[in-house]
């Protein structure tokens, strides 16, 4: 595509302008503010559309000429196009006509939409900004849009649509699995997810089924072991028939064996009952009174023998009455007091006797010691004296020291003699004392002596002990006495009592027994009888127990129906064996097993009920399992179909990378070739990711591949400049040439960078479209010297405040 | 002496039918199959009914199923031997373990040949299976009974076997013929026939009563059996009335639906309502022809047992677009290798993944 003229009508701040470019190079210069970068919108707009609303409002144009724009362009293969747009109501209103002047814009469509530059290209707006229009400092490649652009390269690559096939044909099959597989994720639209869902139920409800066939297995089996049991027990029953008839015959004939026992039995009892005629009239039970009465004799008896003997033993003789007259007559006649008034007499003579006889003996041995002292003192004062006058003559022989020295021993001689003569003094003072309490004590002693001699003789007592003891007999005589009153009183009492005792026996024995003189052998007497009648009594109760014994065998049968029956069962052919039990365990065994076989045979109807209506509720079980197997059959197909469709997808996914992969190599051929020559063979080295178009070069000092974005902003600039002049190049020969805007890319290049790069361009219009916009007034010339076409924008526009349209186009 | 025995083996009684439509119809016409064996049997005045296995399918097996065998034996009268199978082995819960089996049933209960004499100098020897599989039947076996000895087992013949059947109680003509076994009446394989050697038959197979599966053979029915002193003869009685069809239809060159149902037409015309038919159809179509399988299996399945329809045509050639320079061209192209591949598994993949990626660079339905 080259682009061949631009009619502005209106568009930002252009307005009525007309732009004719040159099929190969083209430069416009314009100041700041001419419009140059309203220019390239325009371009841009004319070709794509203006996009959203306030992308729409930026442009629309400032002096309020109508906001529209023609374009025309011509295609590699010599088709001519023109596209008017009008953006003032509708962005998208646009009308392409053909070098004939056919509306094609219904062939243009793209879902709708009528888009020459993207139908023409073959690739969409994005792409064009991100490869063919350059404006100033944003010469980077957007990274966002990588996957559109590397999908135009490599429609590029491949000459044809199927590069964009193949992302349609991966988004089917996705849309596909999504829609006859589901996603995993999904809940409402996953038919796989669900018909597995069917087939785990369908597997459930065949489960449930055999469940139920093995629980009729499980039926069948109690029905049998029930049906069993029920003829088991119908065979007990019959054998327990058996065994009952049997044991009835048993019965009745050990009934009437008893019967016949209890007559005899009562016979002989009658004739032992009549040998006891004589104790008819005996009272039973009177026995026990006789005894106690008998008992109580003997007692009472006993003690009358034992209370006599010991008032024997106590009574007092005449000696002893005699010896308690005479000791009344002394000893026994003084009162305690006076007795007490004679102890304290002979006491007190007694303690005064002791007292003066210890004064005397004290007296005594003080003039014993006395006497003994005097001495002491002589030789005391004596050595004084003597060694007094051996110190004078020492003193006087001037011997000092041992006259001083036998002074001071004569000094302490005559100490020693005074402190003896004082002691001597001092037990002469005692010994006046002593003999003073010496003498009183003896006429004390002489006084109580002379009171206790005034009592004891008229008594004729030669002493007080002798008093004492005197008086003692008197006292145990006294008691010995008083004993044997009590002791003659007391047996007098019991024997008394024996004969009440023996009274009353008397008189209960002689009821039942005559007297024969001795009560024990009335005693023995009347418990003979008492015997007798025991015995009677007995031969009475066992007359009743067999009476009792009859009544319980006969029950309310008589003699006669037993033996009738017994001869009956006995006639049938029972017989009556020794089987043990009793009849009315056996009826209550029977009656327990017939309800047993009752229930046995109820519970055996209900469960052949119960078998027969599960039998006959069954569902259709190989229907249930070929609904589980043709569900599982078309869960094969899907995962079947979702494995092929994954396959499928992954080599369209594998193609498609190795088509990236390819112009990848391409584009950083043309790159490296380009960037050699922009940097004077300073980088050679360019390398562009396929997947995210990231541009990274070759340092020359580090070898090191870097990412572009590292290096300065003006090399950065153009490196992304020469992947882009690549991308064009590729487009050029696999799509179509693609006209290239560069919009004052290089304002921060310097004049040798500038320098290098026109050649570049100059290479560059001759196989395509350059369009470069600039400021410079230099790079405008000397892109002009190198054969571009001029175009000044002149001066900035204005805008109009009264909104005046320009009367028509301004040709530039 | 002379003695008529009817033999048959695999009824299948509660199988399961994945393969076609209308499963219900088909297990009724297995339960006729045995019905018309047992008139077979009493038409024939036969003396001894022969079941080689696989009666019914254990695990699929109701009181229904319990009653009629039960109906149809007691109808028979005469001696029933039964060598269950590996579809109704002997068992705690099996059918033929029932104690109110008819009298005249008799059950070949374990893995182990057991001996039942029929007639004066014939004797009949079982071999039933058990849940355990069993192993070789014939290995080391010698019946020494003398006279005429028949032998009874479900298994497999180990020279025939067909393919994707499962092998169990494996023998081989040799082994029958060193064991002394006059005749050995087997079952297991659908497809009935009859192995002889030097003129006498040494094994024979009745098939099943009725096709179960596609591709089993051809031989559906019972054998009767004649014993005349030595002599032995054996005869097939057809009892078959469905048949599984299967059939292939060339859609080369087709461009609209009306000429695809042309062509399917005079294909099917042979077919009736006894028949169960698989169509495959083949052949490169016009693109964009429409092929709705569906629509086909209803328009068709109407005069038919049940048709299924299994779609390998293709509307495209596959070897043009391989030589595109394109991704759509390597796609197929790699695709088309796979698919030619001897890895049948990753082949039949590959195969649809071919489809299904040509019609997502088309742009038309992908759909299973």
């Amino acid at each position: 595509m080259k682009l061949r003229e631009l009619e502005i009508h209106g568009f930002g701040k252009l307005c009525e302008r007309r732009l004719s470019f040159d099929p190969n190079f083209t430069v416009v210069y314009g100041a700041n503010e001419a419009g140059k970068s309203t220019l390239t919108r325009a371009i841009v707009a004319s070709l794509f559309g203006v996009g959203r609303k306030e992308q729409r409002e930026t442009n629309r144009p400032w002096a309020g000429a109508r906001y529209a724009t023609t374009l025309r362009y011509e295609l590699d293969d010599g088709r001519s196009f023109e596209v008017q747009r009008d953006f003032e109501n509708d962005p998208k209103s646009v009308c392409v006509y053909d070098e004939n002047g056919r509306d094609v814009s219904s062939e243009l469509a793209i879902e709708k939409t009528v888009c020459p530059g993207q139908t023409h290209l073959g690739f969409p707006v994005e792409v064009f900004l991100n490869a063919a229009c350059i404006t100033q400092g944003a010469a980077h490649i957007d990274g966002a849009r990588a996957e559109r652009i590397s999908t135009a390269l490599a429609r590029a690559l491949d000459g044809g649509p199927r590069e964009d096939a193949a992302l349609g044909a991966m988004r089917r099959l996705e849309e596909a699995l999504a829609s006859h597989v589901g996603t995993k994720r999904a809940t409402i639209n996953a038919p796989l997810k669900r018909l597995n869902e069917e087939v785990e139920a369908a597997e459930k409800q065949a489960a449930e089924v055999r469940a139920r066939i093995r629980g009729l297995d499980d039926l069948r089996a109690k029905l049998e072991a029930e049906m069993r049991r029920r003829a088991e027990l119908e065979t007990a029953l019959a054998e327990h028939d058996r065994k009952a008839r049997s044991l009835r015959a048993q019965s009745l004939r050990s009934r009437l064996d008893a019967l016949h026992e209890i007559r005899e039995d009562t016979a002989a009892l009658h004739a032992q009952y009549a040998e006891y005629e004589d104790v008819a009239d005996f009272p039973s039970g009177r026995i026990a009174e006789v005894e106690d009465l008998f008992r109580t004799w003997e007692t009472a008896e006993a003690l009358a023998l034992s209370a006599m003997q010991i008032a024997d033993d106590s009574r007092m003789t005449p000696a002893l009455e005699g010896e308690l007259s005479e000791r009344m007559r002394d000893g026994g006649a003084l009162s305690d007091a006076a007795f007490a008034a004679l102890q304290a007499a002979g006491a007190e003579a007694t303690d005064a006797r002791i007292k003066a006889t210890f004064a005397a003996s004290h007296v005594q041995g003080s003039r014993r010691s006395i006497e003994g002292g005097n001495e002491l003192f002589g030789a005391w004062f004596a050595a004084g004296g003597i060694v007094a006058v051996l110190a004078l003559l020492l003193g006087i022989f001037h011997q000092w020291l041992p006259a001083l020295l036998s002074a001071g021993l004569s000094v302490a001689f005559f100490f020693l003699a005074w402190k003896r003569w004082n002691r001597r003094h001092e037990s002469l003072g005692v010994i006046a004392k002593m003999q003073q309490a010496a003498d009183a004590a003896t006429a004390i002693e002489r006084a109580a002596a002379a009171r206790v001699a005034a009592f004891l003789e008229p008594l004729g007592v030669p002493s007080i002990e002798e008093l004492f003891r005197r008086r003692e007999r008197a006292r145990e005589l006294t008691e010995r006495k008083a004993t044997a009153k009590r002791n003659a009183e007391r047996a007098a009492n019991a024997r008394a009592a024996a004969q009440v005792a023996a009274r009353a026996f008397d008189q209960r024995a002689h009821q039942f027994v005559p007297r024969s003189g001795s009560r024990a052998q009335d005693l023995e007497a009347v418990r003979l009888r008492d015997s007798r009648r025991s015995a009677r009594d007995g031969i009475e109760l066992r007359l009743s127990m067999l009476e009792v014994r009859r009544n319980d065998v006969l029950a309310d049968d008589d003699e006669f129906g037993l033996q009738s029956e017994l001869d009956e069962l006995l006639a049938s052919g029972v017989q009556p064996s020794g089987i043990t039990g009793s009849q009315r365990v056996f009826e209550a065994e029977r009656a327990a097993m017939q309800r047993s076989g009752g229930d046995s045979r109820t519970a055996v109807a209900a469960l052949e009920a119960e078998l027969r209506t599960a039998e006959g509720q069954f569902a259709d079980l190989a229907g249930l399992d070929e609904r589980v197997l043709m569900l599982s059959k078309r869960v094969a197909a899907l995962e079947a179909f979702e494995r092929a469709v994954a396959m499928a997808r992954q080599k369209i996914e594998e193609r498609t990378r190795e088509a990236h992969q390819k112009f990848a190599r391409r584009l950083t051929d043309y790159a490296s070739r380009t960037f050699d020559d922009v940097t004077s063979g300073r980088y050679l080295d360019v390398r562009v990711d396929p997947t995210t178009l990231a541009v990274r070069v070759r340092v020359p000092e580090t070898g090191a591949i870097v990412d572009v974005d590292r290096l300065s902003g003006g090399t950065a600039e153009q490196a992304y400049f020469v992947v882009r002049l690549a991308m064009v190049r590729m487009f050029a020969e696999g799509l179509e040439t693609t006209p290239v805007i560069l919009d004052d890319p290089f304002v921060h290049w310097d004049d040798q960078r500038i320098g290098r790069t026109l050649p570049i361009l100059k290479s560059a219009a001759r196989k395509g479209q350059i369009i470069l916009l600039t400021l410079s007034e230099n790079l405008a010339s000397a892109a002009a010297a190198a054969g571009a076409r001029r175009i000044d924008l002149g001066e900035p526009a204005r805008p109009s405040r009264n909104g005046s349209q320009h009367a028509g186009l301004r040709a530039v | 002496m002379s003695l008529t025995i009817l033999h048959c083996a695999d009824v299948h009684l509660e199988t399961t039918f994945p393969e076609t439509r209308g499963g219900a119809a088909r297990r009724k016409a297995l339960g006729d199959a045995f019905v018309r064996i047992v008139d077979e049997a009493l038409r024939r005045n036969a003396d001894v009914l022969t079941i080689g296995g696989d009666l019914y399918e254990s695990e699929r097996a109701s009181p229904q199923t319990f009653r009629f065998i039960c109906d149809q034996l007691a109808r028979f009268g005469k001696p029933a031997y039964i060598a269950p199978g590996n579809h109704d082995p002997f068992g705690p819960g099996s059918l033929l373990n029932r104690s109110d089996l008819p009298p005249n049933v008799r059950v070949f209960n374990e893995a182990a040949w057991k001996a039942f004499p029929l007639d004066e100098g014939v004797t009949l020897w079982g071999f039933g299976h058990t849940p355990a599989e069993p192993g070789r039947p014939f290995a080391s076996t010698r019946f020494d009974r003398g006279g005429v000895q028949l032998a009874l087992v479900h298994g497999s013949d180990e020279a025939r076997c067909p393919p994707n059947k499962r092998v169990t109680a494996p023998f081989t003509t040799s082994e029958v013929v060193v064991s002394g076994a006059s005749l050995l009446l087997a079952g297991h394989y659908h497809g009935g026939y009859v192995v002889s050697q030097s003129g006498r038959p040494v094994f024979a197979y009745p098939g099943s009563p009725e096709p179960i599966r596609f591709g089993e053979g051809t031989g559906h029915g019972a054998l009767a059996i004649t014993l005349d002193g030595s002599s032995i003869e054996v005869r097939s009685v057809a009892t078959a009335r469905t048949r599984l069809v299967d059939l292939s239809c060339d859609l080369g060159g087709v461009t609209h639906e009306h000429a695809a149902f042309e062509r399917i037409m005079p294909v099917l015309a042979g077919c009736g309502v006894e028949d169960y038919v698989r169509l495959r159809l083949t052949g490169v179509v016009a693109e964009g022809t429409r092929l709705d399988r569906a629509l086909i299996e209803d328009h068709f399945a109407t005069s038919l047992g049940s048709l299924e329809i299994i779609d390998e045509t293709r509307s495209h050639d596959y070897e043009s677009i391989a030589r595109e320079p394109t991704v759509r061209g390597h796609v197929v192209r790699d695709l088309l290798a796979l698919s030619r591949q001897e890895n049948s598994d990753e082949a039949s993949v590959a195969e649809a993944a071919l489809r299904y990626a040509v019609a997502a660079f088309e742009g038309t339905e992908v759909a299973p």
